[in-house]
């Protein structure tokens, strides 16, 4: 289970979502924007490492349990 | 004749009952309702609109109707209250927002339309966080404690429950919704499986973790409205195709030998108050007493079920609301505004990795189920009591990692909206301070009925349930 990146990778995260934020003129506060890029970071850990075999369903399976 | 003071306080199956024998009627549990929503509303706030004229003409018509033998089922003549959020034709429907201040609807949500047809009579619409996620606060007060949360963002259903303004009330649950106004309050609450009811005519947070469940005063109750109110529907394109179960043809058969998982790593995480734990341990013991198998598990996926919620909602919300922001974003509280834009700055490839971890999610719960044979998981509804309104935001003091009460509020109902699975709250206990404590079981999905029971049978081993708030309205 990820629980960090790298420094370099958060400092991306962050400074795309500011730059991203600044140019739709959101008015989102800067620790907003921090905690965002920190969860995302979180998610593209675990899409590196353990994702591979889990594309996106969108349907709940009836039979879940049989 | 049932007294009108006593009226209020029966439960759905007892008013059903008492209509059915003859001991009351449509009309006077409605004004007995009326006469309680008039009593405690200065108080608590938990209505947005009462509809009294209406009510009472379905009051009228329900009991003509009962009186020449049609009888709708168990919710025929019984009053309800929806959430603000869902459509209701010809009354007010405003979301707590400025927005959609004096917007009536020219038709019914699903939910409501299958509430009238099940013969329930409308008291008025509950009061909601401002868009259901709100960063303002309604007026509505906890009749347990006024100084202290009362739940959100279904905290009119909550509040208007436990202040017998109503017999059952409809929430929706996007992250716990349903559930944690449930557990502040002393109630019942059961998230169905995503696609049980049909969300049709309700506005959206977030369109794959959005629920719609009914809220009441006790298990029976709660499995005859979600009877009522579940079921496909072509006009919501979530809406599942399966079976309509009667959920309470079981609900008496005890928990004998099922099997009832506990992640103590996870739901008893140090977050967990004494008091909340207390409760939990309690109830975990009393069915295992009572002939149910208690299995620890573990489920390391459920550590980053916070992050992958919080990445679908924010950019189904935003997707939601960004053209109309664009137009009256002035009529957004700045707080709510900035929750719902701030998914915005997401990117598709980021969305859509919360969507695979969602799968990763779900399949690891599936499998963990499938392993141990499991009829449910349990875990407190939510890690603390209902906190002071002035520290609902605030780190809390007991804790070194900044966590506060709102972050403890989804750290256990979360998992239930991302895997779609059921999840119920219902009464465990109390604090020394008389505040209500939940507990939580999620099941397989679209086996509520198993949920049901396993609930009814600890509702049947104590008397939680009749507790009610000693608050004076004045």
């Amino acid at each position: 289970m990820p629980n960090k990146t790298q420094p370099s990778n958060q400092n991306a995260k962050a400074e795309q979502l500011a730059r991203i934020a600044e140019s739709l003129s959101l008015d989102i506060d800067k620790e907003d924007l921090e905690a965002l890029s920190d969860q995302l970071n979180l998610l593209d850990a675990l899409e590196e490492s353990e994702l591979h075999d889990f594309p996106p369903v969108l349907t709940m399976d009836a039979a879940w349990h049989d | 004749m049932i007294d009108s003071r006593e009226l209020i306080h029966l439960s759905i199956p007892e008013a059903a009952s008492a209509l059915r024998r003859g001991e009351t009627t449509s009309v006077a549990l409605t004004l007995a309702t009326l006469d309680r929503v008039e009593e405690t509303e200065p108080t608590v706030q938990a209505y947005a609109t009462v509809t009294a004229d209406l009510a009472l003409a379905a009051a009228e018509r329900a009991d003509r109707e009962i009186a020449a033998g049609r009888d709708r089922g168990p919710m025929h003549g019984i009053p309800v209250a929806v959430k603000d959020n869902c459509y209701t034709k010809g009354i007010l429907t405003e979301v707590g927002s400025k927005v959609l201040e004096g917007f009536v609807p020219d038709y019914d949500a699903t939910v409501v339309q299958k509430l009238y047809e099940a013969g329930a009579v409308l008291i008025g619409k509950t009061r909601c966080h401002e868009w259901s996620c709100g960063g303002s606060d309604p007026p509505t007060r906890s009749p347990w404690d006024r100084e202290r949360f009362p739940g959100g963002s279904s905290i009119g259903s909550g509040v208007a429950l436990a202040a017998r303004s109503i017999y059952g009330a409809i929430g929706t649950d996007t992250g716990g919704s349903v559930r944690i106004p449930s557990s502040l309050n002393n109630l019942v609450g059961m998230k169905a499986t995503f696609g049980r009811v049909s969300a049709y005519g309700v506005l959206p947070l977030a369109w794959s973790l959005d629920h719609v469940g009914p809220m009441t005063r006790t298990v029976l109750g709660n499995a005859q409205m979600l009877g009522a109110i579940a079921g496909h529907d072509p006009r919501d394109a979530n809406s599942a195709r399966v079976d309509l179960p009667d959920f309470t043809a079981s609900i008496e058969g005890g928990v004998r030998g099922m099997r009832i998982g506990i992640d103590r790593d996870y739901f008893l995480y140090p977050g967990v108050v004494d008091s909340v734990r207390a409760v939990t341990e309690t109830v975990i013991s009393e069915l295992a007493d009572m002939g149910a198998e208690i299995i620890e598990v573990r489920l390391p996926e459920l550590a980053l079920t916070s992050e992958t919620l919080k990445t679908i909602r924010m950019v189904e919300s935003a997707s939601y609301h960004r053209h109309q922001i664009r137009e009256k974003g002035h009529l957004y509280s700045p707080g709510t505004r900035a929750t719902l834009e701030i998914g915005q700055a997401v990117l598709a490839t980021d969305y859509v990795a919360a969507l695979r971890a969602r799968e990763r999610f779900r399949s690891a719960m599936k499998v963990m189920f499938k392993r141990e044979n499991l009829a449910a998981l349990i875990s407190p509804t939510i890690p603390v009591s209902a906190p002071l309104l002035e520290d609902v935001w605030k780190p809390r003091e007991d804790m070194e990692n900044g966590e506060t009460p709102t972050d403890g509020f989804v750290h256990h109902v979360y998992p239930a909206n991302l895997s779609g699975q059921p999840a119920i709250s219902a009464p465990g206990g109390f604090t020394s301070e008389g505040l209500p404590i939940g507990y939580q079981l999620m099941g397989r999905p679209f086996d509520e009925a198993t949920l049901y029971r396993i609930a009814y049978a600890y509702e049947q081993s104590q008397n939680w349930h009749e507790r009610q708030p000693l608050q004076a309205y004045d």
